[in-house]
């Protein structure tokens, strides 16, 4: 009888370990379903006599996500001003996004430095999940 | 002309010398007195139950240029983006610019880590004189 019981109870602690790591799993997956491996490629490309600007990067986010992703490109010496916006479907690795960012007012961009900002906030299900900001000083070079 | 007229004479090597330097101040200080002495002060407060965040900072800009400045606040662990801009015009001084930053979306703030780029666009008689951008990462406090 006792057997019988210890027998039962050792099966029951099995199955209840197990739920117990996948419950954990999938916890730690969700909490720390987040934006990340993010930058911006350093060097920046100046087209449509300098009224847009393609810039490039990698990121990675948890697969199943959606990135709405927004990159602002100043340059100091023009003072110069580009937005650009992109959306991105993770799959769960690292990918690469590209943004052509138009300009904003009369000033047009050079070659020569600049700062880009990425604004990425990432939703699932509608719900946010995250909402990330990273600024890289990057080149810019003619087409 | 003899080798002697050549020589610059001592008695007019000092004023020249001082002269060139104060040109070269005035001429540098033309040249870089846009916007500068900007940072965000580490502290934000969260306002109106989550929705708008209070940033501030110094900032100086050459006085007499038009200044568009904006705040983007974001806050990874709980997905929120916030939004801010104000007008001034450029003193030549350091002055303190406050911002009230409100939430887009569905996503609130929470006392904790956040970061806060900041835009200051200048422009003068209706030409952009800079455009520069900086990110600082703060704390957010409830009020």
């Amino acid at each position: 009888m006792n057997t019988h019981i210890r027998k039962h109870f050792r099966t029951w602690l099995l199955s209840a370990s197990l739920l117990l790591i996948l419950v954990g799993v999938f916890v730690a997956r969700t909490a720390f379903a987040r934006i990340s491996v993010n930058t911006i490629d350093p060097v920046g490309i100046v087209t449509d006599q300098g009224r847009t600007i393609i810039v490039t990067g990698p990121v990675g986010a948890t697969a199943g996500e959606v990135g709405d992703q927004e990159v602002t490109v100043t340059q100091r010496e023009t003072g110069a001003v580009a937005k650009g916006r992109t959306l991105i479907r993770f799959t769960g690795g690292v990918q690469q996004w590209e943004v052509h960012a138009a300009v904003r007012g009369a000033a047009t961009f050079q070659s020569g430095p600049a700062t880009a900002v990425a604004l990425c906030r990432s939703t699932i299900q509608g719900q946010a999940t995250d909402a990330h900001q990273w600024l890289v000083n990057i080149t810019l070079v003619k087409e | 002309m003899s080798v002697q007229s050549l020589k610059l004479n001592p008695r007019w090597l000092v004023p020249v010398a001082l002269l060139l330097a104060l040109s070269s101040l005035l001429f540098t200080q033309t040249v870089w007195a846009k916007i500068s002495i900007n940072t965000i002060d580490t502290i934000g407060i969260v306002t109106g139950k989550g929705r708008q965040v209070t940033v501030t900072g110094p900032v100086a800009v050459t006085a007499g240029d038009r200044t568009e400045m904006r705040v983007t606040v974001t806050q990874r662990s709980t997905g929120a983006v916030a939004e801010g801009v104000i007008f001034f015009t450029g003193t030549g001084q350091t002055n303190q610019w406050e911002i009230t930053a409100v939430a887009e979306g569905r996503a609130t703030f929470e006392a904790g880590p956040a970061t806060v780029v900041g835009l200051a666009h200048s422009s003068s008689k209706g030409q952009a004189t800079d455009a520069h951008q900086w990110l600082v990462n703060v704390t957010l406090l409830s009020e």
